[in-house]
């Protein structure tokens, strides 16, 4: 009866609309290895009728009348293919293609998956990067997802020394990151400095700044959603690479029914000075695996996995002979994702996706403290987020696209702190996250389209039941000139134990939203213009003003005895202008990206500027194809000054020391206002350069890197040396020249 | 995309990397503070009490820093403080310090105490706070040995006016020292883990409001005042103290 009843709902709209037209729909894959190609235009040849093919790579076109037709799929890049095929009445067609990568490319004549997306998309705020793009910009030691994405427009990084991205007057914490469709919580190495994603294994980027839709939930201000390769299903395929970081490798195959793909990476330099006196002791990897089933034609599931540590293995010993103590220090934490994936296609008209994963951070320091006595101490951090998704695609309605789905999370946090065997300390928290949500993307004309959908969610800690409208239009004044905008309210249910004041975060700790809190929640405005430009040059520019409230910060003057005070709540708001002039193809692409922002926050009555407020931001990314397999990359950026909080004055604070039954003294700072001053302006120019060459039958790219190739002193942080008299200014500085070297090969 | 731009990139980038300059201290505008050391205590004798006052200027951070007390002192303010209808003058004896010198003043749990100083340039501080009691530790003691190598429970009773308290443990020989706050009435010390069979000295001092946010105000953020026309603090403390033995089990 249910089933019945299901039918009935999703299909009657079909019945009543079918008027004896038929369908064709279909799937659009790369045929050297059958990688599912999104955005390939897909038209009935001396007709408008026609669709684009969606992130899996399916299309459908609708009440196609009876006849037969040239089904024509062209994308930039690849060869165009025609295609013959006969409709009958209230037949659905399916008719599955493999395209070739082309030669040649046909510039201007054949549309990039951009401009598809340009005339069939209300995207607002959202930035696709492709596996290419990645692997060759200019990048300390190797290529990084989120150190590439800091160079979009609207994204700050408040230091070298770290990949967090800072969204649209956002924090860290308020990113969604999704791999595969799985939340990762710590998606960084080697306390920040890289990002935790191999980049040989991705295959696309999508990166939502702002106004991103109902499908999404649970952060204000941005969602990251990395997609990795499906793998080749055609033949065998491998890559290596070793840089100065890490060695890596890729392989991906066909597998029955389907595809696999695997990737590894490890860094090195352990290996190297083991046994030798200058032992290091830490390594990182990260493991990432992928395997499809195909079974039969409308079903689909896919395995993936991500498992990443990072592991410091050290013995501090005292120097002091009064004191002597070694510590052994132990320390692992680490990312793992698994996710199963079932890609049903219900009927040509209804797409679903069901998604079942788990993710998990796991933070497990043990320090061992060998004085007169052992102090085995161990500090135990997790998240462990289960999750149950389902999302469909109905296209069952004339000139409509619409999505729903639902979703529930099951999360554990936990921290626990315990000495010799003893468990001092336990914090665990399980809250539950349910989500709903439903949203039509509709055409109104050839020229306009309008996307609004709503999202609800509870929240099981305090029983918070929020909702979350979303709207979105385009408006084609030209063929080429579209104004757009969007208006979505977003809330979060959890958050990082961090303050505006640190200088550095060596590791993310969630907390899940107490009672005593309210969600966190931000409204999004954003206006904005896209203009095709001749040569794929497309400019963009946005404006946006964003509210924050009941944002988070570690109260740093928290009173240990008093559990209500671990977070002191503020708000703030950011409001900016963003410009964008990209170009995806030809021999010479990157963009210029230029923001103009402020971001202002507000906490225990104080108003400032976070330390991620930069006035101006200016990116300029190149990538130039020189000729005879020679690749220059070239990043350059400019930004106004971080602020800080200066030390303007000194005094002698004293206090009673119990042990010397006296006074004793230090020396302590006064503060100016909060973030008051500036660091000098930020710039630096990055370069790389890439020689294709073909050795024994493999393709092989070794390639250089600069980083700051002039050598520019940007400011980390100022600090003030009491110990000389007068006081000394200590500069600290960010990435020197710094030069690296490496070398791809494919296989 | 046209060779123009190529060429604008190139001179933009130009331009801004011959500004190299290494960066140099900001500007800094700042004027001299007061800073004020008040702390009234109760030892671990109830008669024995010490109430001592400092008043000393800060400097701006490129300033030198003057290294004796008596150069940095504000010698001619005139210090009171007001007990039960009853006000004291503190004079100023040597370095920055001002004393009651008569004596008269009694430190009293439960009273209310308040500062008051003008400076000769007619500038006023104020501060007030209440005595707290003194706990009375109630383990270990010198007829309960403690365990040497394992962690120790100190208990004590409550003070009455007592905000929060800190425990100090030491040896006699600075080789094992110990320090940390609580807000219960008693607290299990893990450190004591590398304490040697010896003999120790333990104190557990309740601590007003002023003094406790005073001392977890850090160097580099703005310190917790409850003092006007001031910073530094106006509090107090009360101790209690026992020797015990560590031995071995």
């Amino acid at each position: 009866m249910i089933k019945k009843i299901f039918y009935i709902l999703i299909f009657s709209p079909l019945v009543l609309l079918a008027r004896n037209e038929g369908s064709i729909s279909g799937f659009v894959r790369d045929f050297t290895n059958g990688e599912s190609m999104p955005w390939v235009n897909v038209m009935i040849s001396d007709t408008d009728w026609g669709a684009a093919t969606n992130n899996a790579g399916y299309y459908i076109i609708q009440h196609v009348p009876p006849g037969e037709y040239t089904l024509i799929f062209s994308m930039m890049g690849y060869e165009k293919r025609q295609q013959q095929v006969r409709v009958a009445v209230n037949e659905a067609v399916k008719v599955d293609v493999t395209l070739n990568p082309a030669v040649i490319e046909l510039e201007g004549v054949v549309k990039t998956a951009e401009r598809e997306r340009f005339e069939r998309e209300v995207e607002i705020s959202t930035n696709t990067l492709t596996a290419k793009q990645l692997s060759t910009m200019p990048m300390l030691a190797e290529a990084d997802v989120f150190r590439t994405l800091q160079l979009l427009p609207g994204v700050v990084s408040r230091s070298d020394f770290s990949s967090q991205l800072y969204v649209r007057g956002g924090s860290p914490d308020e990113n969604l990151v999704l791999l595969d469709g799985v939340a990762v919580y710590n998606p960084f190495h080697l306390l920040g400095l890289f990002s935790t994603f191999n980049t040989d294994a991705i295959k696309e980027v999508e990166f939502m700044t702002g106004g991103f839709p109902a499908e999404y939930g649970g952060r204000l201000s941005s969602v990251l959603s990395i997609t990795n390769n499906e793998g080749n299903s055609k033949e065998f395929e491998g890559r290596a690479n070793i840089s100065m970081l890490s060695a890596k490798a890729t392989l991906q195959g066909p597998f029955p029914h389907g595809s696999y793909l695997i990737s590894a990476r490890r860094t090195y330099f352990d290996q190297i000075f083991k046994g030798t006196r200058y032992d290091f002791p830490y390594y990182f990897y990260d493991f990432q695996g992928k395997i499809n089933f195909n079974l039969g034609d409308n079903h689909r599931l896919t395995l993936s996995g991500f498992y990443g540590d990072d592991k410091l293995n050290y013995d501090l010993e005292s120097d002091e002979e009064e004191e002597e103590f070694t510590v052994g220090i132990d320390w692992l934490w680490g990312n793992r994702t698994t996710a199963l994936k079932w890609r049903w296609l219900i009927h040509p008209n209804l797409y679903s996706e069901v998604l079942l994963t788990r993710s998990n951070f796991t933070l497990d320091l043990d320090l061992d403290i060998v004085s007169t006595n052992v102090a085995a101490l161990n500090v135990e951090n997790g998240i462990v987020d289960r999750t149950i998704k389902a999302d469909f695609n109905y296209f069952g309605i004339v000139d409509h696209g619409i999505k729903f789905g639902a979703s529930q999370s099951w999360l554990d946090f936990k921290y626990a702190f315990g000495i010799n065997g003893s468990q001092l300390f336990n914090y665990q928290a399980k809250p539950a996250l349910v989500a709903a949500y439903a949203q039509d993307q509709w055409q109104l004309s050839n020229l306009t389209a309008v996307r609004a959908g709503a999202r609800v969610e509870h929240y099981s800690i305090g029983a918070y039941t929020t909702f979350s409208p979303r709207v979105g239009f385009k408006h084609r004044l030209y063929d080429n000139f579209a104004l757009k905008g969007s208006f979505g309210l977003y809330h979060q249910f959890m958050t990082t134990a961090a303050s505006d004041n640190q200088n550095f975060s060596f590791v993310d700790l969630w907390f899940p939203l107490a009672e005593q809190y309210q969600p966190l929640n931000a409204v999004h405005y954003v206006a904005g213009f896209e203009w095709w430009l001749p040569a794929d040059l497309i400019f963009t520019g946005e404006f946006y003003y964003k509210t924050m409230d009941n944002l988070l910060e570690i109260n740093e003057y928290g009173d240990f005895a008093n559990a209500d005070d671990d977070f002191i709540v503020g708000d703030g708001h950011a409001t900016g202008c963003e410009l964008l002039l990209k170009r995806s193809t030809g021999r010479i692409n990157g963009w210029i990206g230029y923001t103009f922002a402020f971001t202002q926050r507000q906490v225990n009555s104080i108003i400032f500027y976070p330390r991620h407020d930069r006035r101006h931001n200016l990116n300029l990314v190149m990538n130039c194809e020189l000729g005879k397999g020679w690749n220059l990359g070239f990043v350059f950026t400019y930004g106004t000054g971080m602020p800080y909080t200066p030390v303007l004055g000194k005094y002698v604070r004293y206090s009673w020391n119990y042990h010397r039954n006296e006074v004793v003294d230090e020396i302590y700072n006064r503060l100016g206002s909060k973030n008051s001053q500036r660091y000098p302006t930020y710039h630096r120019m990055d370069l790389s350069i890439r020689k294709r060459w073909r050795i024994w039958g493999l393709e092989n790219y070794p390639y250089v890197q600069i980083i700051n190739a002039y050598n520019r002193k940007n400011v980390f942080l100022y600090f003030w040396d009491h110990d000389a008299n007068p006081s000394q200014f200590i500069t600290v500085p960010m990435f020197p020249f710094l030069p690296t070297i490496g070398m791809e090969i494919n296989f | 995309m046209h060779k123009s731009m190529y060429i604008i990139f190139l001179l933009i980038v130009a331009g801004i990397s011959c500004k190299n300059d290494d960066p140099t201290a900001p500007r800094l505008d700042y004027d001299s503070e007061i800073v004020v050391f008040g702390l009234f205590m109760i030892t671990e004798k109830e008669n024995v009490q010490q109430k001592t006052i400092r008043l000393e200027q800060s400097y701006k951070v490129t300033d030198p820093l003057p290294q004796s007390q008596k150069e940095r002192a504000i010698k001619d303010a005139v210090v009171f403080v007001e007990t039960n209808d009853k006000r004291i003058q503190f004079e100023y004896l040597f370095d920055s310090t001002y004393l009651d010198k008569a004596g008269t003043l009694k430190l009293v749990p439960g009273e209310l105490y308040k500062l008051d100083i003008t400076l000769t340039n007619g500038h006023k501080i104020t501060s007030e706070f209440i005595m707290p009691d003194r706990p009375k530790i109630l383990r270990p003691n010198a007829s309960a040995p403690a365990a040497a190598y394992q962690p120790l429970t100190v208990s004590w009773e409550e003070a009455r006016f007592a905000h929060r308290y800190e425990i100090a443990i030491d040896d006699d020989f600075g080789e094992f020292q110990l320090a940390t706050f609580s807000a219960s009435d008693h607290e299990e010390l893990y450190p004591f883990l590398f304490a040697t069979p010896n003999e120790y000295t333990l104190k557990v001092a309740s601590l007003d409001q002023n003094y406790y946010d005073y001392l977890r105000s850090r160097s580099n953020r703005d310190p917790i005042s409850h003092i006007n026309g001031a910073i530094g603090v106006f509090g107090a403390i009360a101790y209690d103290k026992e020797r015990f033995l560590a031995l071995v089990q």
